[in-house]
């Protein structure tokens, strides 16, 4: 057992209080930086092999399972010969939109791509490691996308090199949003502690559809219009509920993450 | 070189904890991403070979993994630091008994404690600079889970340690002389 004098606490104490503030006065930096280079490797190794592991997951465990799976994709093949015919009806479209969007290039979103590298490390809150830091231009509450401009989180802390997301399914997640109906609700897009997304306060006289989309509303300093979101997955409208809320889906997998671009600015 | 190589261990051991936890919270499906290894280790350690040493290898793992930490600097070492310390006095004057139940019992007494205290400074936190209330329903059933998982994996090394490694350490084969 190992027995401590009352002086042997206060040195104790003493040394971790020294450790905080030399800390937060930024002395241990260099010291920092090296645990974090060294540590960052190995953070990235295992994530690209969490990945890679999660790639097998998706196989079907009976029968059953095989049918309907079949099912669904014959329903879906038949859906996206519609889909081919509205296609041609797009591309005209299409061509009228690009001109849009040379109007939001001229207003020049810079992005900074980076390498999700990890997980934060305690179990509160669900966030990503990414490998990009202050050094890159990244502030916090900038958003962070993947894919054509799929909102996955924002910026909640930023070292030298790295930067921690806080995906859109944290609790502590709250993003303006808007929704595409033909009322074009707006409302917030809240974390249900990375089980679930909901979308709260849209109000109780508009109209929502399972299906439809949610995208930034833009409300937000940070966050540009026309993020998408993800789609309404269940539509709650109670009697006694002052608003109504849906419950999403989100645009991409977020367990999956491996490269993520940030909008460092406008 | 006998210091030597004991600081080249002592180092050692604090990558390979800090491996070993960042293999757990990134590789392993929940809900054993939520076993807290740097704690399990660090008491696993302080009951079979206590020194101070651990205290400073605990000390310094746990600043290292803070790094990787969106919580505010310090909390989790402190409630790491001082949780380990309260469970090394009970195991000094309560739980004196070294079996594995106890060791046990002192590992679900003392994760319950760290991560109560970890609640507790995060809570002041937030009410000091204004930010929004824990989800403290949520925060219970993965705590639940960490002191379970944990305290398992604790149990079944202890109990590895028992019935197998401990006849190899020189400390133990010196006793098993001395008292046949």
């Amino acid at each position: 057992m190992l027995r401590f004098k009352a002086k042997n606490y206060f040195f104790l104490g003493f040394v971790l209080a020294l450790i905080i503030i030399f800390h937060y006065l930024g002395w241990l930096n260099f010291l920092e930086r090296g645990a974090r280079s060294i540590i960052v490797p190995i953070s990235s190794k295992i994530t690209h092999w969490r990945l890679s592991s999660q790639d097998s997951y998706d196989y079907f465990s009976n029968k059953e399972e095989v049918v309907s799976n079949y099912t669904k994709c014959l329903e879906k093949n038949q859906n996206f010969e519609v889909a081919d015919a509205k296609l041609k009806n797009l591309e005209q479209e299409n061509i009228e939109l690009k001109k849009q969007l040379n109007f939001l290039r001229s207003h020049n979103f810079k992005n900074v791509t980076a390498e999700v590298v990890g997980r934060n490390t305690d179990s509160v809150e669900k966030m990503i490691i990414i490998s990009a830091g202050e050094t890159s231009g990244i502030k916090l509450n900038q958003p962070v996308v993947v894919g054509d401009g799929i909102l996955v989180g924002t910026i909640a802390k930023v070292e030298k090199n790295i930067s921690m997301v806080r995906l859109i399914n944290d609790n502590q997640s709250k993003i303006a949003a808007t929704l595409l109906n033909k009322d074009g609700s707006l409302g917030v897009v809240e974390g249900g502690y990375g089980l679930s997304i909901k979308m709260n306060f849209i109000p109780r006289n508009e109209t929502v559809l399972i299906g439809d989309q949610i995208i930034t509303s833009g409300m937000e300093q940070t966050i540009p219009r026309g993020l998408l979101i993800g789609e309404v997955a269940i539509a709650e409208n109670e009697a006694y509920q002052p608003f109504q809320q849906a419950v999403l889906t989100a645009s991409t997998d977020l367990s999956k993450l491996f490269i993520v671009s940030v909008l460092v600015s406008n | 070189m006998q210091t030597l190589w004991k600081i080249i261990m002592f180092f050692l051991s604090i990558f390979l904890i800090l491996a070993a936890h960042i293999f757990v919270v990134n590789f392993l499906p929940f809900p054993f991403s939520h076993i807290n290894i740097i704690f399990s280790l660090s008491l696993l350690i302080l009951t079979i070979s206590p020194s101070s040493r651990v205290l400073w290898l605990a000390l310094i793992t746990s600043y290292v993994s803070e790094l990787f930490s969106s919580i505010p600097f310090g909390i989790g070492t402190a409630a790491l630091f001082i949780s380990l310390l309260i469970i090394n006095w009970f195991q000094l004057n309560i739980l004196t008994n070294r079996s594995v139940y106890m060791i046990f019992l002192s590992a679900i007494l003392g994760i319950s404690l760290y991560r109560a205290l970890f609640v507790l400074l995060l809570t002041v936190n937030n009410y000091f600079y204004s930010l929004a209330p824990l989800p403290y329903r949520e925060i219970l059933a993965d705590a639940g889970w960490e002191v379970l998982l944990s305290s398992l994996l604790l149990f079944f090394l202890y109990l590895l340690d028992v019935k197998f490694l401990r006849h190899f350490r020189s400390s133990s084969s010196k006793s098993i002389r001395m008292y046949g």
